[in-house]
């Protein structure tokens, strides 16, 4: 590796992406492939399908570097968001929704799944835990529903007995509330809401 | 979908959890209203943070993903999306009613479009959202003339918008079928390749980022190279801002 890529910025690291050098993209997977491959994992539980979202991301990353624009955030916020939205896509294609079905319902006959307990297995880091943690249930259910079960608003209001409005209401008033409590524990900078 | 409607949605839309429908209201919503974008962003931003700090533990990605990664990366430029220009003469222009020309557009750019979303991973050159004749029809596009110093025949002209570029009507020399135009640009003081143009160019659509000072095509081995390795056939200086 050239030896200026280890203290790249994201925009000069996507724009040596966008040169096909090889090894700005071997930077980018060093510095994000793990919080990639760990959302993967977390949203789809199978190693092997972690593993090809993770393969996905990057190799887009490849073949469109001009996806990503430095001015609307980190590489690592483009790159999450993007696993993200192939997790879910894999969660939701029948195979795989079906496989989710039955391991949910295992878990339920077991007693073992409870989402009171589940919030407490994926809460791992510092103050993003706080924050989500001190949501008013009413809007933290439905956010943790939506993003780490992949579950649409609606598959989220139905489980939850709520009306579809009130779900779709209180998942944007709860990011809302995340996003004020970060930005005063110093975290965020892009975008503000109005 | 009215704004507020649309408002109500940008949470869930953050979250990957909107309906494929709905989804598509917003998307086409986004360009038009900054207010919308700036709280998109913010709950983007809590999105990822909670897929920065909640994901599985060890967050380590196996070695071998990595190895299949680069085994699949191809290391050509891509191809720039062909792209063939509508036929607007002064005699049609003059002859046809004006409804008629727009709807001829609408049809080209509809096409265009498909052929865009068919060839997603050619397409990096194409910011979405943009068409020729939105361009064209701009009265503040600006044109570009590529032309050579020796052989006046040879040349191509490239009209730009805030960014987005379509080259059209090239007269290039023949060239043999082991061999491709390509289209460089000078950014910062390094030469970048745009995309392989094929051996018998009718046009493309390209990006063209603030930082490109010049552009040149010039003819390189089939399936284009990452450097240029053979003299510019035809150049034109970029206009500032373009």
């Amino acid at each position: 590796m050239r030896p200026e890529l280890s203290n790249a910025s994201d925009a000069s690291l996507a724009l040596a992406i966008a040169r096909y050098r090889e090894d700005a993209l071997a930077e980018a997977y060093r510095r994000h492939a793990g919080v990639v491959f760990g959302l993967a994992r977390r949203l789809l539980r199978e190693k092997a399908a972690a593993e090809e979202v993770v393969q996905e991301v990057f190799v887009r990353l490849w073949n469109a570097p001009d996806r990503y624009d430095p001015e609307r955030g980190s590489l690592r916020s483009y790159l999450l968001a993007q696993a993200h939205g192939r997790a879910v896509d894999q969660m939701r294609a029948e195979s795989s929704r079906r496989r989710r079905e039955e391991r949910e319902a295992r878990e339920t006959a077991h007693g073992g799944y409870d989402l009171e307990l589940e919030v407490g297995d994926i809460i791992v880091a510092g103050q993003v835990r706080e924050v989500l943690g001190a949501l008013p249930d009413a809007e933290r259910r439905p956010i943790e529903l939506a993003y780490f079960r992949g579950h649409t608003y609606r598959e989220v209001a139905t489980i939850l007995g709520e009306p579809e409005g009130t779900v779709k209401s209180r998942i944007r008033s709860g990011l809302k509330r995340m996003h004020g409590q970060l930005a005063v524990a110093g975290l965020g900078t892009k975008g503000q809401q109005p | 979908m009215t704004h507020n409607e649309i408002e109500e949605l940008l949470g869930v839309y953050a979250l990957d959890a909107l309906d494929e429908e709905e989804r598509r209201e917003v998307d086409e919503h986004l360009p038009t209203c900054p207010r919308c974008r700036a709280e998109l962003a913010a709950h983007r931003e809590v999105a990822a943070m909670m897929g920065n700090a909640l994901g599985e533990s060890p967050a380590v990605a196996p070695d071998e993903i990595w190895d299949r990664i680069s085994s699949s990366l191809l290391d050509e430029p891509p191809a720039l999306v062909p792209f063939r220009r509508p036929g607007l003469t002064r005699r049609l222009a003059l002859v046809v009613p004006l409804g008629a020309v727009a709807a001829a557009l609408v049809l080209v750019v509809a096409l265009l479009a498909a052929k865009v979303g068919n060839l997603d991973s050619q397409v990096s050159s194409l910011r979405s959202g943009t068409s020729f004749s939105s361009v064209y029809l701009n009265p503040k596009h600006k044109t570009v003339e590529l032309a050579s110093a020796t052989h006046p025949g040879w040349r191509a002209t490239v009209i730009l918008l805030n960014g987005n570029g379509y080259l059209i009507n090239p007269s290039m020399p023949a060239i043999s079928r082991a061999e491709t135009f390509q289209l460089w640009a000078l950014s910062r003081g390094k030469v970048v390749s745009l995309g392989v143009l094929g051996a018998h160019p009718n046009g493309a659509a390209i990006r063209v980022e603030p930082t490109m000072t010049l552009l040149m095509i010039n003819a390189e081995p089939l399936g284009g190279t990452p450097q240029p390795t053979t003299p510019v056939l035809v150049q034109a200086d970029l206009p500032v801002g373009a």
